[in-house]
């Protein structure tokens, strides 16, 4: 994938794919993290 | 049309109708307030005691859905950056994951104080949970970063002051999990882990104060005492993915340092049986 690199105006332009990943991986951290501490704590029970 | 500070820092692109602005502030400050009023009542054990439910639990449940309804702030109600156009909607996540990876090894570095003061268990559980929910948040924030400085640096990584300072947190506090690791004995990987907790704390204000005391790359820090460079239009959906991060940090502390606690409860070995 190219990186939207500043042009013309010096806007950077396009990174949508970018700004998905990041909110995704947010996600994928938090819940993946509550999921080990559910898990932990059944098995600790 | 552009809209807000004119003069630099972060500025949204895009005018957003000033009421929004305005009302999307109050809903934070609401959002904030809720969370924090419950905090409190918390604070008061008896009240704890009557929940019919862990006392952490609706705060995580709030804190997934400030999350939620933040994220699609961030992705679709707040604008786009003047200079960094869409890109820039990557700050409301990764701002709110440097401040709470920060705040979660700053709860470790004063309960490893007031563990090497008191000796009370719960503190050194409390040093555990803080730990590994700082490293969690730490490497989430360091991914974040990466993702932010390939399209508006043109690199995944640079040996940035701040970036490395940062590196650097994150792999001490691993440490402080290895070695937890490590040792056996319940009293020396306590007051061990509190010592090399205190060391790592001592990272934190050098990481904080990095993009002041070395200008390099990162930007200069937005928001101070002195006022923000945010503007408005993106500074309260900032905000309010914030709370979400914070009150899921409370939720993942509370529940991580029961786990601590369960499991140091069954490191105390058995009393000895009395002498007839």
């Amino acid at each position: 994938m190219i990186a939207p690199f500043a042009q013309g105006m010096g806007i950077i332009q396009g990174g949508s794919g970018y700004v998905y990943a990041a909110y995704a991986i947010t996600w994928l951290f938090f819940v993946g993290y509550a999921v080990s501490l559910w898990s932990r704590s059944r098995e600790e029970a | 049309m552009q809209t807000g500070r004119q003069w630099g820092g972060v500025v949204g692109y895009d005018a957003l109708p000033r009421r929004w602005v305005i009302e999307g502030s109050t809903i934070t400050a609401i959002a904030g307030l809720i969370g924090f009023v419950y905090l409190i009542a918390m604070v008061v054990p008896a009240v704890r005691r009557a929940l019919p439910f862990r006392w952490e639990t609706p705060l995580g449940v709030y804190g997934l859905l400030l999350l939620l309804s933040g994220n699609y702030l961030g992705l679709f109600v707040a604008p786009g950056e003047r200079m960094m156009g869409e890109v820039g909607r990557i700050l409301h996540v990764h701002v709110p994951a440097a401040w709470v990876a920060m705040l979660s090894f700053f709860v470790a570095g004063i309960a490893a104080f007031a563990f090497l003061m008191v000796g009370k268990r719960g503190l050194d559980s409390l040093v555990e949970a803080a730990a590994e929910v700082g490293v969690m948040e730490a490497t989430l924030l360091c991914l974040l970063g990466a993702i932010f400085a390939k399209p508006t640096w043109g690199v995944w990584w640079d040996w940035d002051p701040r970036l490395t300072s940062t590196a650097v947190m994150l792999l001490s506090f691993v440490g402080v999990l290895l070695l937890r690791g490590v040792v056996r004995d319940p009293d020396r990987r306590a007051t061990w882990s509190a010592v090399a907790t205190l060391l790592s704390t001592v990272n934190l204000p050098i990481t904080y104060m990095s993009v002041k005391w070395w200008r390099s790359l990162h930007q200069d820090m937005s928001e101070t005492t002195g006022g923000s460079t945010i503007d408005d239009s993106l500074r309260w959906v900032m905000y309010y993915n914030t709370w979400a991060f914070v009150f899921l940090t409370v939720w993942f502390l509370a529940t991580r340092w029961r786990l601590a606690e369960v499991r140091a409860e069954r490191e105390v070995p058995d009393a000895l049986p009395e002498v007839a």
